[in-house]
């Protein structure tokens, strides 16, 4: 295949996977969080392009029509949400349906708010008694012994029914301040309603138009006008909206949007449910005096933000905005639909291609894991502690907070609102996707590279790295106190700063003083004796490193060069003894070598001798078979000498064989060749044998070659020799098993037969002239097991046998080599 | 016309079984106890082959041959009890022609000695005349287009497979073909372990080519990889 194509493939396939998980990752919360919300929209209208669609535009429009209402009918029932005075002051308006109009004085928390300045004043000023004051001067007396504490707690008593009674006169002043301020306050909130042009509006009540937003409306203010429908006043290109209560004087609502008018009611029944909470239901009357009351209120189409300078106040007010900030949210909403459905097709695409093109993408895991082996293992464990701090500081910091005021208060009150952060933080996409790449590459790494990760600190750390054991012994003892020396300098150091510490302690007198010298003096001492210390071991490591280098050189063989050390050296007695072994075995060897040799002349020479004769006899005997005029029984025993001595001659050469693969001097002719080729020749080569033998082969070759370094004259004769064996002694009938097993690296030939006579299990049948039979009468050298595992050892190989009962084993093992 | 050969040993009962055995076959023998009997009688006779032992007392084999070398060209066999590869080397460096290690099979050495005379007698000329579409190697001559194979100058009687081996043996001398390759060139068809009949075939084909087919000399299994035609000499 095209490497380069490949290559390509690998990045594409992989580049697809990493987008399509982050992609999806990255969206899919913000995805569910547009899906879950728990408004009652629908996900069209929620994220569709129309706000007024939207539920809460609905409770917007019904909010303001309840509000209007309340103005028409003289303060029954209005409301306002978050109204802004001129002064920037911002009032809460809470109040009961159905009840007068009114609001709770509290000022906004920024504090520039001033209106419970007009309505409130310190408790002196309004009128309560000092509770505190007196309770602190009841204690007084209490502890003074004037008073008992019953007599206090009487007192205290009264005093709280005292400061209830004025708290409750208050309250009733503060109802009537309020009652006052209405008219200021109405006419107030009513101007800020009209800055908002965003919701037009009419208000009429008993034929009269009390108030308007309408500029071309606003000079009928205070006039008679009837019933009247103020939407011809509005543009109906600007406003797509509009709600009418009342006109018929039915009490209902009529709304049109762009034209159509809408199904305010449906079956006419309010639930909790229905969209529209205004009056008219069946279920939802309306009380007479909004009976006298006409609303108009009408919604831009595109609604605007509407700012009014008060330069002279202020600065600049923002004019509500509620239906302009409610459709930038929803504008909001829709893009994020949208760009999180593109980004999800994507991401879908994206993996259906990293899934089609898996097999590279395997491929290109291997690679990455290729790549993070080659990182060392610190970094990375940096990395992914690293990463998670970083996203965590900069997205997840009230997480960080909340944790932090967790473990100060130690309370378990935190527990439950921080496993609420750490979801919204694992909510966040990005955070999602992060810890999905990082376990993802954590685990290519752990799978490719288990056990052989890079240490960055292994060169540090003595004894661990690998390559320590590769150094010689000298160069280790040295680097294995490296450690040691820099802790034993550290110390003398930070001994004497902190001598130097305690001089800020106790100043300098004579104690000081002494400790020091004594400080200084002993860590240079430490230091010196340090040093010292490794002088003397680095002789006595460099002695033994040659120690060692002699060892290993006796062990290869090299046995003439003596070890000389200085004499005063430590190891001076081990060396000598080591070279009083190397000399002895040095003699061993030479007088071993020199008898090996001598036993193969010796039988070189004897079968020499034996053949000269040998050649005479087998001559002869051919010319006595020629002879033509001998008796049969003659004949036969011509035949007799004829048979025996054939069996003289392959005995005397098979000797001669032995005895030099026995001492190492038999030539092997090595050469890579397939084994399984080898036993077919050998089977093919010995078929004629095997068929009139009358024993089944069972034979198991592999079809692919298995390759070997042998000799491949040497190794015919191994398996000649056990397939002759084999077919010799085997149990009439039997079956012969031939196989060739590859194990790892090495391949294993084993033949196994039944036994035709009982084996003597003692017996080891490699050794020279043993046969299975005692008698010897059979036409075997009784040197066949004996060739057959001395050739095999001549040529690198392993030669077992095995006898379990009549079960005859003999496996031949050879290394493997590659192509 | 009886050819005459000189059989060398100190052995007095080896070169009698020796010559008996000739003598059967027809040859004149004449018989030597040391390298200076051999030499006088070469000097003397018209020798045609020399059978030589090497060990011998006086003039030992190897020098023996050497000095007959130096002036007369005729096939010398030598006889060893040695059967080291470095003798047999040694001993064909030295001028031999062939080399036989004792204790060997007097008719081996008969169809060695016929071989040998045979190609001196008569191959002399068929090698003089050497023709172009001829394949020699050794004792073997292969004649591609008669498709023939000649031993020692006698055409060997083949089959047809026998033939197509032999013609793709000789014509790649030296080289080692898996069975696998000699069956689809011989067959040509492709066989799932074609070694048993391969190797029945050139047992065949050994058996009528080889001085001793038990220990071949031309048609070789190299063990483990494949089947050769040894690449020999081939003397003029």
């Amino acid at each position: 295949m095209d490497t380069k194509w490949r290559k390509w493939k690998l990045i594409l396939s992989f580049t697809a996977f990493f987008l399509g998980i982050t992609l999806l990752f990255g969206n899919f919360f913000s995805m569910m969080g547009l899906l879950m919300s728990q408004d009652g929209d629908t996900l069209a209208d929620r994220v569709g392009t129309d706000y007024q669609n939207r539920e809460e535009f609905c409770w917007s429009m019904s909010d303001r029509l309840e509000e209007l209402l309340g103005v028409a009918t003289g303060g029954k029932g209005w409301r306002n949400y978050g109204a802004v005075y001129s002064d920037g002051g911002v009032l809460y308006y809470g109040n009961a349906y159905g009840r007068s109009y009114s609001y709770s004085t509290w000022a906004d928390t920024s504090g520039e708010a001033v209106v419970q300045e007009a309505v409130a004043a310190p408790p002196e000023e309004l009128g309560l008694p000092d509770l505190e004051g007196r309770i602190r001067e009841l204690e007084k007396q209490v502890e003074d012994g004037i008073l008992s504490d019953d007599e206090a707690d009487e007192i205290i008593a009264e005093y709280e029914a005292e400061y209830e009674r004025a708290g409750e006169a208050l309250t009733e002043r503060s109802w009537a301040y309020q009652e006052e301020l209405k008219p200021e306050t109405l006419e107030k909130h009513m101007e800020e309603l009209a800055g908002d042009k965003n919701i037009l509006y009419a208000v009429l009540y008993q034929g009269k138009l009390l108030y308007t937003n309408i500029d071309e409306a606003r000079s009928e203010v205070g006039k008679e006008v009837g019933a009247k429908d103020y939407s011809n006043y509005v543009s109906e290109e600007e406003y797509n909206f509009f709600l009418w209560y009342n006109l018929m004087g039915d009490g209902k609502v009529q709304i049109t949007k762009d034209g159509q008018s809408l199904d305010v009611y449906g079956d006419g029944v309010y639930r909790e449910d229905s969209r529209w909470y205004v009056p008219g239901y069946t279920n939802f009357s309306t009380d007479p005096s909004a009976k006298d009351a006409v609303i108009f209120m009408a919604a831009a189409k595109e609604p605007k933000l509407y700012i009014t300078g008060n330069y002279s106040g202020s600065g600049t007010i923002r004019q509500g905005g509620q239906l302009y900030y409610m459709q930038r949210q929803q504008m909001e909403w829709h893009r994020r639909y949208e760009t999180g459905l593109v980004r999800l097709g994507c991401a879908l695409l994206l993996l259906i291609l990293a899934f089609l093109m898996r097999r590279s993408r395997k491929e290109a895991d291997r690679a990455i894991g290729a790549f993070l082996g080659k990182i060392w293992i610190e970094v990375k464990v940096l990395l992914f502690v690293g990463v998670p701090l970083v996203l965590l500081w900069t997205n997840g910091r009230e997480l960080l907070r909340e944790l932090i005021w967790m473990l100060e208060d130690g309370g378990w009150y935190y527990v439950e609102e921080s496993l609420w952060y750490i979801g919204r933080f694992m909510m966040n996409g990005t955070a999602l996707a992060v810890a999905f790449w990082m376990i993802y590459l954590a685990v290519l790494d752990r799978r490719y590279n288990k056990g052989r990760q890079k240490l960055l600190t292994a060169p540090v750390l003595y004894g661990l790295g690998r390559k320590n054991l590769e150094l010689p012994i000298q160069r280790r003892m040295v680097s294995r106190y490296y450690p040691v020396l820099a802790f034993s300098l550290l110390f003398p150091f930070f001994g004497i700063a902190s001598v130097f510490g305690l001089f800020f302690v106790w100043g300098w007198d004579g104690t000081t003083i002494l400790l020091t010298a004594l400080a200084v003096l002993s860590g240079v001492g430490f230091v010196a004796a340090t040093v010292v210390y490794l002088c003397r071991n680095k002789q006595l490591a460099t002695d033994l490193g040659a120690l060692a280098g002699q060892i290993a050189d006796v062990r290869e063989g090299n046995l003439t060069k003596p070890l000389e050390l200085s004499g005063d050296a430590d190891l001076k007695a081990a060396a000598e003894n080591l070279n009083e072994i190397q000399q002895g075995m040095e003699t061993a060897l030479k007088e071993q070598t020199k008898s090996e040799r001598m036993k193969v002349e010796l039988v070189a020479n004897v079968s020499h001798d034996i053949k000269t004769p040998l050649t005479s006899i087998i001559s002869y005997v051919e010319l006595l078979k020629q002879e033509e005029e001998l008796p049969d029984h003659v004949r036969e025993y011509v035949q007799i000498l004829g048979e025996k001595s054939e069996r003289l001659k392959n005995m005397v050469q098979d000797v001669f064989e032995v005895s030099k693969a026995a001492s190492n001097q038999l030539p092997v002719n090595m050469e890579k060749l397939d084994l399984a080729k080898l036993l077919r020749q050998t089977l093919a080569d010995m078929n004629i044998q095997i068929l009139e033998s009358g024993l089944a082969m069972k034979v198991s070759l592999p079809e692919e070659p298995v390759l070997i370094l042998a000799d491949g004259q040497r190794l015919y004769r191994v398996f000649q020799n056990l397939l002759q064996n084999a077919l010799k002694y085997s149990l009439k009938g039997s079956r012969i098993f031939l196989v060739l097993a590859e194990e790892g690296k090495t391949a294993a030939a084993s033949i196994k037969n039944t036994s035709g006579v009982e084996i003597d299990g003692t017996v080891d049948f490699t050794e020279r002239f043993v046969r299975g039979d005692i008698s010897r009468t059979d036409g075997g050298s009784g040197l066949g097991l004996s060739i057959a595992r001395s050739f095999t050892e001549a040529c690198g190989g392993s030669f077992d046998l095995d006898v379990n009962a009549d079960l005859f084993t003999v496996t031949v093992r050879f290394e493997k080599v590659s192509q | 016309m009886n050819e005459c050969v000189l059989v060398v040993d100190d052995d007095r009962e080896i070169v009698k079984a020796i010559a008996l055995l000739l003598e059967k076959e027809g040859y004149r023998v004449l018989k030597a106890y040391n390298g200076f009997e051999a030499l006088e009688l070469v000097a003397e006779q018209p020798v045609r082959l020399i059978i030589m032992d090497v060990m011998m007392p006086k003039l030992d084999g190897l020098s023996a041959v050497m000095k007959i070398r130096e002036q007369r060209n005729l096939p010398i066999i030598v006889l060893s009890a040695k059967s080291e590869d470095t003798d047999k080397v040694l001993g064909l460096s030295m001028g031999a022609d062939d080399y036989v290690s004792k204790p060997f099979h007097p008719q081996e050495l008969a169809a060695r000695v016929k071989s040998h005379l045979r190609r001196y007698t008569l191959l002399g000329d068929i090698n003089a005349q050497s023709r172009e579409d001829q394949i020699e190697n050794g004792r073997l001559c292969y004649r591609v287009q008669e498709r023939t194979l000649y031993a020692d100058g006698e055409p060997v009687k083949l089959t047809a497979t026998e033939t197509k081996i032999v013609d793709l043996f000789m014509r790649n001398r030296g080289r080692i073909f898996p069975a696998e390759e000699i069956y689809r060139r011989v067959w040509e068809e492709d066989a799932f372990a074609p070694e048993n009949t391969v190797m029945v075939h050139i047992r065949r084909i050994r058996e009528k080519i080889e001085l001793n087919p038990k220990e071949p000399e031309y048609l070789k299994v190299v063990w483990g990889i494949g089947y050769k035609m040894e690449k020999m000499e081939t003397h003029s």
